[in-house]
């Protein structure tokens, strides 16, 4: 395939496409044209191929049939919107939805004021709710305290176990401490 | 003229017959932007006539009724084909990719029989340039498309495509000049025989 020369392939575009309307540009484009033949030859093919993409775009001719059926669609979509055209532009129509709108809104909020109590819930629900939050705060903040009182109970609860009640002889070893003897300090050994 | 202002006035005959001059145009200009399918191109006819129909209240006269109803139709047309094209990216996107891509179907195999008298051969090779004009076009972006289409088909000058379109006239040309190369290239087999 033969190319036109570079510089003139702007040109040569605007030759084809019908837009070379600068007369100047037009005279050294038809100078250069005469003494380059690859240029001619260019675009000869150039209006070719556009001649046969226009051809490719030649719609297939309607037939009676169908021109009728565009020109009675047409006629009744034209019928149709004149018909519907004043209710579209009145203002009652626009008037209406929008108070509608508005009276809905304004049961919706007499209703929600209305039935407001009986939405928060069971009387004084909330109340026990509040107390015993404030309940569970109170067990977690002395959550320390209340190990450090389990641990001291057990050592009561250990202790109590090994002094016998007043009056009582230590006939036999509580359970926990069989075989087992004290020295002088206390403390119990095995 | 007296058509016109009658069509104005909602003469519904008036109206009727102002379809049928110009129906042939318009369906013609509908059919070449809308990827040469004949019934898209009926509803788009239709669509650009209501268009021309309500705007007739702002034709006043200072050109000639066709060049005007041709700008309006031109625009109906691009709307519908802008509207259909956004309608496929939206719902369809794997659709639209297929539309994209033409119709799947070889247009071959569409070839009606011959009638008597027709030369069978030039009827597939008008097939086949069809088929290779509609793959070359398919191979532009949309607005390299749509601009070679204005250009090509409805002989508009630059700065009318830049107009209809919203393009500077540097895009136009740009695109133009893309355009004509890309299908210069697709379709060289066709102009080197």
């Amino acid at each position: 395939m033969e190319k036109a020369c570079r510089t003139q392939n702007e040109t040569l575009m605007l030759d084809v496409l019908g837009e070379l309307n600068d007369s100047r540009m037009r005279r050294e484009w038809e100078g250069h044209l005469r003494a380059c033949d690859s240029c001619r030859r260019e675009r000869s093919r150039m209006l070719q191929l556009l001649g046969k993409v226009r051809e490719v775009g030649m719609p297939p001719e309607l037939s009676a049939a169908q021109m009728d059926a565009m020109a009675g669609a047409v006629g009744w979509r034209l019928r149709n919107e004149r018909l519907s055209r004043p209710q579209k532009t009145g203002w009652r129509l626009r008037l209406v939805p929008a108070l509608a709108t508005a009276c809905a809104l304004l049961v919706v909020v007499a209703f929600g004021y209305r039935f407001r109590d009986r939405w928060a819930g069971p009387e004084g629900g909330g109340e026990i709710a509040a107390e015993l939050q404030a309940e569970d705060l109170d067990i977690i903040k002395h959550l320390d305290l209340l190990k450090d009182m389990g641990t001291i109970e057990k050592l009561i609860h250990v202790v109590d176990i090994d002094r016998p009640p007043d009056g009582e002889a230590p006939d036999q070893p509580a359970p926990e401490t069989q075989g087992m003897h004290r020295d002088d300090n206390g403390k119990a050994y095995a | 003229m007296e058509l016109i202002r009658r069509a104005r006035d909602n003469d519904p005959w008036a109206s009727d017959q102002l379809v049928r001059r110009y129906q042939k145009k318009v369906y013609g200009i509908a059919y070449q932007l809308c990827g040469f399918d004949p019934e898209e191109a009926r509803d788009t006819a239709q669509e650009a006539f209501l268009q021309v129909f309500r705007n007739l209240g702002q034709f006043e006269g200072r050109s000639r009724f066709s060049t005007w109803l041709h700008r309006i139709a031109v625009n109906a047309c691009l709307d519908a084909r802008r509207r259909r094209n956004r309608w496929f990216r939206m719902i369809l996107p794997r659709r639209t990719e297929r539309h994209d891509e033409g119709d799947p179907e070889d247009p071959i195999e569409k070839v009606p029989a011959p009638e008597d008298g027709m030369d069978p051969v030039s009827n597939v090779r008008g097939a086949e340039l069809k088929r290779d004009v509609m793959a070359a076009l398919r191979g532009l972006s949309e607005h390299q498309r749509k601009v070679f289409q204005l250009k090509v088909f409805q002989e508009m000058s630059i700065p009318e495509i830049a107009h209809a379109t919203g393009m500077a006239e540097g895009t136009v040309k740009s695109h133009l000049f893309r355009a004509t190369q890309s299908v210069r290239e697709q379709l060289s087999q066709w102009v080197d025989r």
